[in-house]
């Protein structure tokens, strides 16, 4: 995910002078790499292990600890609870978890009103997984009052201007008529009841997690803000409200906390997690002292509490931090806060044996013998269509492997054959002098029930003689089955449609059993769909 | 010592057969080949101081329609004569009367010529007027033939070299028009015809079986072959430079000590994703980033492992809280085609024991647009190291093998990412010098815990990488559209130099 703001407002964040350059640099070691910056406008991809990074308050303060001026986790220092939000049983079944935060003294410059959009965007499109999981609205306090509800109302009941309407409209008005309500309809629609957010005088704060209303927006004058954050996951939920309120934190505002169905958000404390300093030297391949780890968590803005000598560290996981669930996830950091560019590559002593795969092996023995017979090796692709494994063959389609969301009417089937890739890619070599001999060593994919994924991916080699005889490419054939250590072959006459009749057979290798592929002269159907003027001859084997 | 071609030895000897310079087609029927051969020869002897190239300027007259005229009613001035022969002693009137058709101003002038030729006579009339008869002289003229009658005779048939005065006077009374043409002459020089008269031996232009049967060749003398002469180029049998540089990449892991695998392109979701604990809710896994397949539908999947990786995603494992929420069976049985190599890697772990170094460079599938940057189908160079003791240094060991030894990156570095699978999740990036800037090339870092231990039972970590081929290959190969690898244009494989 891009996200992107002012390196001026980033230098002000951080109250301290770097150039440009450095602050690319700085970035990309810390695992948010930099785009070309366009003058003041930087933007960086935020990996979804951090949320918190998706809004420039969080980049500055997770540079602040990368830089030193600030280390170690701040403890946020929050207004208790005064005001309530009451989260009603009825949105048990439809939206069940909500977490609240107020936020007082934001100055709503344009930087910070650019970066609140744009982390609420980003989070509902993350971390909130379109809105399903997490959905944000902010609101000017001024414009609403004490105690807040928030319930599952029935749609015929609801009726509020939305953010950016003119006038009133009913809760499946909103839903048909309105952009966003189009957009996101399909969360709530349907269901009994819409969750509602309300103030104690019925002002409508918002109809998660489709829109706002209009009348608790956010303007210029805006001084202190709601946030409610509204979703199917509490941990979710209340991550993306502490991101918010502790992002604002970093500009100067103040929190101050909600009571919210028998709890106080946001949530604003720490989560202690055990680090092994051994498991971390042992991972790392490092043999850092206790020090050298504290110092790199403390960069990475934890704190460390030693646990009294031995060799376990109590590590403070700030609230906003969404990723760490394993004691390696902090081994990760102190990498990171040490610096991937500290850690000297080393190939470790591990005897085993190489060994090739069998089959690759035999294909890149029939490779050396095509490639000795005066052909060229191609690569085409797996992917095709039914126009060109079937029809420009001159063939009827048969049971292919098919995806069931192509991008384009191109590639929308796995090929059973390789010899129509060949074919085509003569189609648009006619410029070239002739002889044509191609081949190709490739994968095909054939459905198979017995397989655990109901299809084989099989190596198979093709060749294409163009200009070129029969009774030559027969001859090739055999120098090709005798080098692969097949024998001598039998050819059993065929009727397939890609060929001329009578011209054509399978090759059976093991007296009596199944063909393992065939020969034959391209029928001139084929050859005329491909535009190609050049009597041309095709073989192709299984190599498994 | 002259080593001449036989064709040349032919040329020469019919050369010397003319007494001087010879046109090249005369040349050429006489040395029984065709005139481009003959000329070419003629040159190359040229070169050797055998014979000697001329140009010589020839001027050849054609005939013009007032030509063609004259020729048909007869020369002016036998017109007038002819007048005066009939009617005896004429005035001018009277003459240009008679003069069927011809102008006065024509009559006049024509009159000069013929008194200074003393064909005519000039008189005065009693009346004082001019008149004019034909003198002894002018009768016998009338029955000559003039070298200007021969002269538009001659070109009235084809267009025709004319002695130089003839050429004058036809063009001047605009009955001809005169055209130049160089004509190249051969001629044999005394050295040519010293060669000739003491007899040349022919040289063999190829050694042949006959020869060699016979023993012919002791007595032969061979042409040298000029090798620095341009020759057509051949039609290669070759390797396509994708599998050079495949082989290239097998050959180093193979003498690492890896073993190579293969697995399906079309894979479970359990094997793509699931087993490499990506959440089930996972952007990765949306429809516009991964085909779905619409057949065949639905994989089996192993039921051992299910159990662990269902709980490894619900509430963790080792101490790991997991991803939370429900995660079901039914969606991990969809079938994708793999996104990754990784996760051959899973089905590779759940199979071998450590010690293990397994790699396999084949193909992965993401829903993109094909263009010149996109491929839909690309090839990954992916790799694991399974044992008790590896560390986050020994990936960036085999990393900087890969890019700085094997594929001779003067510049790596290696850059925090991010996989659902992968702590110290790596991008390596490699410096392009011509951009001045930083290349990802793959994604790479330690399995966790959380797909180490339900496939294979104990908590060792797993160096991992997967590391795009096609992008590498596009540098290598000096490429600006990343389908070119594909497109199999038969000029361009035939010339390009295998990496």
């Amino acid at each position: 995910m891009i996200v992107e703001f002012s390196f001026y407002d980033l230098l002000r964040l951080l109250d301290e002078d770097i150039s440009q350059d450095e602050a690319m640099q700085m970035l990309a070691m810390f695992g948010t790499p930099p785009e070309k910056p366009a003058g003041d406008t930087m933007r960086v991809e935020v990996f979804p292990n951090r949320p918190d990074l998706l809004m420039v308050e969080g980049v500055s303060r997770a540079l602040k600890g990368i830089l030193g001026s600030e280390r170690g986790f701040r403890l946020y220092s929050a207004a208790p609870a005064t005001q309530t939000a009451n989260i009603d049983p009825s949105v048990g079944g439809i939206r069940p978890f909500a977490s609240f935060a107020i936020v007082r003294s934001v100055v709503l410059d344009d930087q910070t009103v650019a970066s609140l959009m744009q982390v609420q965007e980003k989070l509902h499109q993350t971390h909130g997984r379109k809105r399903r999981k997490v959905a944000i609205g902010v609101h000017d306090m001024a414009r609403l009052r004490f105690p807040i509800t928030y319930a599952g109302v029935e749609p015929g009941r609801i009726s509020f201007v939305p953010l950016e309407g003119a006038q009133a409209m009913t809760a499946d008005e909103i839903l048909s008529k309105n952009p966003k309500g189009r957009d996101y309809a399909h969360l709530i629609a349907g269901k009994p009841l819409y969750p509602l957010i309300f103030d104690s005088v019925g002002t409508v704060l918002s109809m998660p997690p489709i829109i706002n209303g209009a009348a608790t927006r956010v303007t210029p004058r805006t001084k202190n803000l709601l946030i409610d954050v509204t979703g199917e996951d509490q941990e979710a939920v209340d991550k993306a409200c502490t991101i918010i309120a502790t992002g604002l934190y970093e500009r100067g505002a103040q929190i101050e906390l909600v009571r919210s169905g028998g709890r106080v958000t946001p949530d604003l404390s720490p989560r202690r997690m055990s680090l092994s300093a051994a498991y971390c030297r042992k991972l790392l391949g490092e043999d850092l002292t206790m020090e050298d780890i504290s110092d790199a968590l403390l960069k990475m803005r934890f704190s460390v509490e030693e646990n009294g000598g031995d060799e376990s560290l109590d590590v403070l996981v700030p609230p906003y931090r969404t990723d760490c669930m394993h004691q390696m996830d902090l081994v990760e950091d102190v990498a990171i806060g040490r610096g991937y560019a500290t850690f000297e590559p080393q190939i470790p002593a591990l005897p085993t044996i190489g060994r090739e795969h069998p089959t690759i092996q035999h294909s890149n023995k029939g490779k050396g013998a095509m490639v000795g017979l005066g052909y060229q090796e191609a690569f085409t692709f797996v992917m095709t269509n039914p126009a060109k494994l079937f029809e420009r063959m001159a063939s009827p389609p048969r049971p292919v492997a098919e995806v069931s969301n192509p991008k384009t009417e191109d590639f929308t089937i796995m090929r059973d054959l390789l010899t129509p890739s060949l074919v085509a890619l003569l189609s648009i070599n006619k410029q070239n002098s002739y002889p044509q001999r191609v081949f190709e060593t490739g994968d095909v994919v054939i459905l198979d029930d017995s397989a655990d994924v109901k299809c084989r991916t099989l190596r198979r080699l093709a060749a294409v003689n163009s200009a070129g005889t029969l009774e030559e490419t027969k001859g090739h054939l055999e120098y090709l089955l005798s080098q692969l250590g097949l024998g001598k072959a039998e050819f059993r006459p065929c009727d397939l449609p890609h060929y001329l009749a009578g011209r054509q057979a399978e090759i059976v290798v093991a007296s009596g059993g199944k063909a393992i592929g065939t020969i034959g002269e391209l029928h001139p159907h084929v050859l005329e769909n491909h535009g190609i003027d050049q009597p041309s001859v095709a073989f192709e084997i299984d190599l498994e | 010592m002259a080593d001449l071609h036989p064709l040349e030895i032919r040329v020469l000897r019919a050369l010397c057969s003319f007494p001087g310079p010879v046109p090249s087609e005369e040349l050429a029927r006489a040395a029984q080949t065709d005139k481009v051969s003959a000329t070419r020869m003629a040159y190359f002897l040229s070169t050797k101081g055998y014979a000697a190239l001329e140009e010589k300027a020839r001027v050849f007259c054609k005939i013009t329609d007032e030509g063609r005229e004259v020729l048909a009613a007869g020369l002016p001035e036998k017109q007038v004569l002819r007048a005066l022969r009939a009617r005896g002693n004429l005035t001018i009137p009277h003459l240009v009367a008679a003069s069927d058709g011809l102008p006065e101003e024509f009559v006049r002038i024509s009159l000069g010529h013929l008194k200074k030729a003393a064909l005519i006579e000039i008189t005065k009339t009693a009346a004082g007027e001019t008149a004019c008869s034909i003198t002894g002289k002018g009768a016998a003229f009338l029955e000559e033939g003039t070298a200007e009658e021969a002269a538009l005779a001659l070109i009235a048939r084809a267009e025709a070299e004319l002695p130089e005065e003839a050429a004058r006077v036809l063009v001047h009374r605009n009955w001809a028009r005169a055209a130049e043409r160089k004509e190249h002459t051969i001629a044999a020089t005394a050295e040519g015809r010293a060669l000739v008269e003491a007899g040349i031996k022919a040289k063999e232009t190829a050694l042949t079986q006959e020869m060699l049967k016979t023993g012919a060749w002791r007595n032969l003398d061979f042409r040298a072959f000029d090798l620095s002469a341009p020759v057509a180029a051949p039609v290669p049998g070759k390797n396509h430079p994708l599998h050079s540089m495949i082989e290239k990449i097998r050959r180093a892991f193979l003498q690492m000590g890896f073993l190579e695998e293969k697995g399906p392109f079309v894979e479970s979701t359990f094997w793509c994703f699931d087993a490499l604990f990506q959440p089930q809710d996972h952007p990765a896994r949306e429809l516009a980033d991964t085909f779905y397949m619409r057949v065949p539908k639905e994989a089996s999947v192993p039921g051992d492992l299910v159990p662990k990786v269902k709980a490894a995603h619900e509430h963790g494992i080792l101490g790991s809280r997991g991803w939370g929420g429900t995660w079901s069976e039914r969606v991990t049985r969809q079938l994708v085609l793999r996104t990754h190599t990784t996760a051959l890697s899973a089905r590779s772990l759940s199979k071998y024991r450590p010690p293990a170094k397994i790699f396999t460079i084949d193909k992965a599938f993401r829903n993109e647009t094909l263009d010149y940057k996109h491929l839909m189908e690309l090839y990954q160079v992916e790799g694991i190291v399974f044992d008790e003791n590896v560390t986050f240094r020994n990936l960036l060991g085999y990393l900087e093998e890969f890019y700085v030894k094997q594929m001779g990156f003067k510049k790596v570095r290696f850059r925090p990412a991010y996989f659902p699978y992968t702590e110290m999740s790596v991008e390596p990036e490699v410096f392009i010098e011509e951009k001045g800037e930083w290349m990802e090339l793959g994604g790479a870092g330690i399995f966790r815990p959380e797909v180490v231990l339900p496939l294979t039972g104990v908590e060792y970590p797993v160096l991992a990488w997967g590391l795009g081929l096609d992008r590498l290959a596009m540098l290598k190969l000096g490429l600006s559209d990343i389908r070119a690898n594909y497109e199999n244009d038969l000029g361009w494989l035939r010339e390009v130099v295998l990496p």
